[in-house]
């Protein structure tokens, strides 16, 4: 009884590492990918010039950064008529993608019904579909969103499915055996989850969305990075051709960490969890830690 | 040693009440792949006190999940019914809060919401279950862990939060099927005396499924030894030990004696068996 009274306890709030140690971790996590872009640029530098490679077959990444400068008032207009449809896109496909995989993980009528027509949306090149869109909706705005969301749905769909239904049956008749409605169920338990599954689905219809708001502007549209590249290829201004791309890129690798970041904040067990174990690991140097693993054991 | 028709008239003429839990005649069986009847459970009959803690022996493959989804009302069985407080539950969720070997605590709460679930489920805002449930740690030995999450802890820690949770769940009955199977025989020994304390302070009518006779006998008021598949009550012992019981309990010679015969009825039922 004396024993089950005084078990065991956490000591007192562990202590934080210095906020140097951990910017350093940080920086130190990502030296490596920032070493490798700028290798891969350098040897690009070198190639271009040793083999006096012409600029509109390849420019250089110098010559590319600096025509991205000074052509910034062209650049940036389009850049943004495409970041604006690329977000609504994911937007669309994000509430569309993440609904119907409830709706189909839920129901045997939806995963029957709807599934096949799904998984044939995805078997129709959505460059064939696009000048439909624009003969059904206009030169506007709205097709191009369509065809984003068209793009990027799919692997969100699937993933929420599988995310739905991953969950442990034996967790679904705990939750029955103490009367839960099928509401809580799904809000308590099949949700949650199956929210890592969700964000692995988003993360890629956020890479997805880029490419589908360029290809749906190949299409009808007189404006935009997708537009600008058609043309620019045409009149072979390789080099702003370059610059559209890597601008695209980057507005794809923004929009895939503001999607990691939300799922950071949204899945904090995944993550604290990584964190307790590092810190649960005995060192030798550290013997107050030492003494918190051993009372948890 | 009784036989079990005159145990169960001997319990309610000396009660004059009707039992907390009562199983009366439990048949079931299932269809097996070729749709014969494959019979699982056959008249079982077991009853249980107020606050009475009772340990189900059986052979592995004997039946005890089915009797454990019946008692829980996630099965119905073929025939016969079970009875709290002399009311038919046959069949229905909601009565008993159980608990098995596999933890099942959901990742993504720390350990005060995990514990709390069964108040929140039944309607209780989250915040007043969470408030009640905080108070209540250290009684369980876990205060200090409420902001943890599951992965962080060890395997008995997890176990403790499994049946704190199922204690919290407000049930007139507890069910705990083999909880402590799964983790180190150091960490059981603790946990036995650990869920003995708890059960003093938190009286609740308990039936404990075990493989382990020890371990029926160790913590039970009364012990049920099942035959194979199909199954039925083979024997009755009561366990007349003192609480608390301890490590030390186990050296002790009645204690040998009663656990010689669950032995018995068990190896009686090998016997059979292979007979």
């Amino acid at each position: 009884m004396s024993e089950r009274q005084g078990g065991p306890g956490p000591s007192s709030s562990p202590p934080s590492p210095s906020r140097a140690l951990v910017a350093w971790r940080l920086v130190r996590g990502h030296l490596v990918s920032a070493a490798v872009v700028v290798g891969l640029l350098a040897v690009w530098e070198v190639v271009v010039a040793v083999f006096d490679i012409k600029t509109y077959v390849l420019p250089a990444p110098a010559s590319i950064v600096s025509k991205a400068v000074t052509d910034a008032d062209i650049l940036l207009p389009n850049l943004r008529v495409t970041i604006v449809e690329m977000l609504l896109g994911f937007g669309l496909a994000a509430v569309v993608g993440v609904g119907l995989g409830i709706l189909i993980a839920g129901s045997a009528v939806f995963r029957r019904g709807v599934f096949p027509l799904v998984i044939a949306s995805q078997t129709v090149p959505v460059i064939a579909i696009a000048p439909v869109l624009v003969i059904w909706f206009g030169y506007d705005i709205l097709p191009r969103v369509l065809v984003t969301a068209l793009v990027a749905f799919f692997p969100l769909t699937v993933n929420t499915v599988s995310g739905l239904r991953a969950v442990d049956p034996e967790l679904v008749r705990l939750f029955r055996s103490l009367n839960a409605s099928r509401l809580q169920i799904f809000r308590k338990l099949t949700f949650p989850s199956g929210l890592p599954y969700i964000f692995a689905g988003l993360k890629v219809a956020a890479t997805l969305s880029v490419i589908g708001a360029t290809v749906s502007e190949w299409v009808g549209a007189d404006r935009g990075m997708g537009y600008l590249i058609i043309t620019d290829t045409q009149q072979l201004e390789t080099t702003r051709v370059f610059a559209s791309i890597f601008l695209l890129s980057l507005s794809g690798i923004a929009l895939y960490l503001i999607v990691a970041g939300i799922e950071r904040l949204s899945l904090p067990w995944r993550h604290s969890v990584r964190a307790r174990r590092r810190r649960f690991k005995p060192s030798p140097g550290l013997p107050r830690a030492r003494a918190r693993a051993a009372a948890t054991r | 040693m009784v036989a079990v028709a005159d145990r169960l008239t001997d319990a309610h003429a000396a009660s004059g009440a009707t039992a907390k839990l009562e199983l009366r005649a439990i048949h079931h069986e299932f269809k097996d792949d070729a749709g014969q009847p494959l019979p699982v459970l056959d008249g079982l009959d077991l009853v249980a006190e107020e606050n009475q803690f009772v340990a189900v022996v059986g052979p592995t493959g004997s039946g005890k999940s089915t009797l454990f989804h019946i008692l829980a009302g996630l099965l119905a069985p073929t025939s016969g019914g079970v009875y709290v407080d002399g009311r038919d539950i046959t069949g229905s969720t909601g009565h008993v809060a159980y608990m098995m070997q596999k933890d099942l605590l959901l990742g993504w709460r720390r350990v005060i919401d995990n514990i709390a679930l069964g108040p929140e489920l039944a309607g209780e805002p989250r915040a007043a279950a969470r408030e009640r449930a905080r108070e209540m740690m250290p009684m369980f030995g876990l205060g200090g862990f409420e902001d943890f999450y599951p992965a962080g802890l060890s395997g008995g820690m997890r176990q403790r939060v499994a049946l704190m949770r199922t204690f919290l769940c407000e049930k007139s009955l507890l069910l705990l099927d083999e909880p402590f199977s799964a983790v180190d025989a150091l960490t059981r020994a603790g946990l036995h005396e650990w869920l003995q304390g708890v059960c003093a302070d938190f009286p609740r009518t308990v039936l404990f499924i075990t493989h382990d006779p020890e371990e029926a006998v160790l913590l039970s008021d009364r012990t049920y030894v099942l035959t194979r598949r199909p199954a039925h009550v083979k024997g009755v012992v009561d366990v007349d030990l003192p609480r608390p019981r301890t490590h030390e309990t186990v050296g002790d010679p009645h204690f040998a004696e009663l656990k010689r015969q669950v032995l018995d009825l068990v190896w009686e039922e090998r016997a059979e068996a292979v007979r």
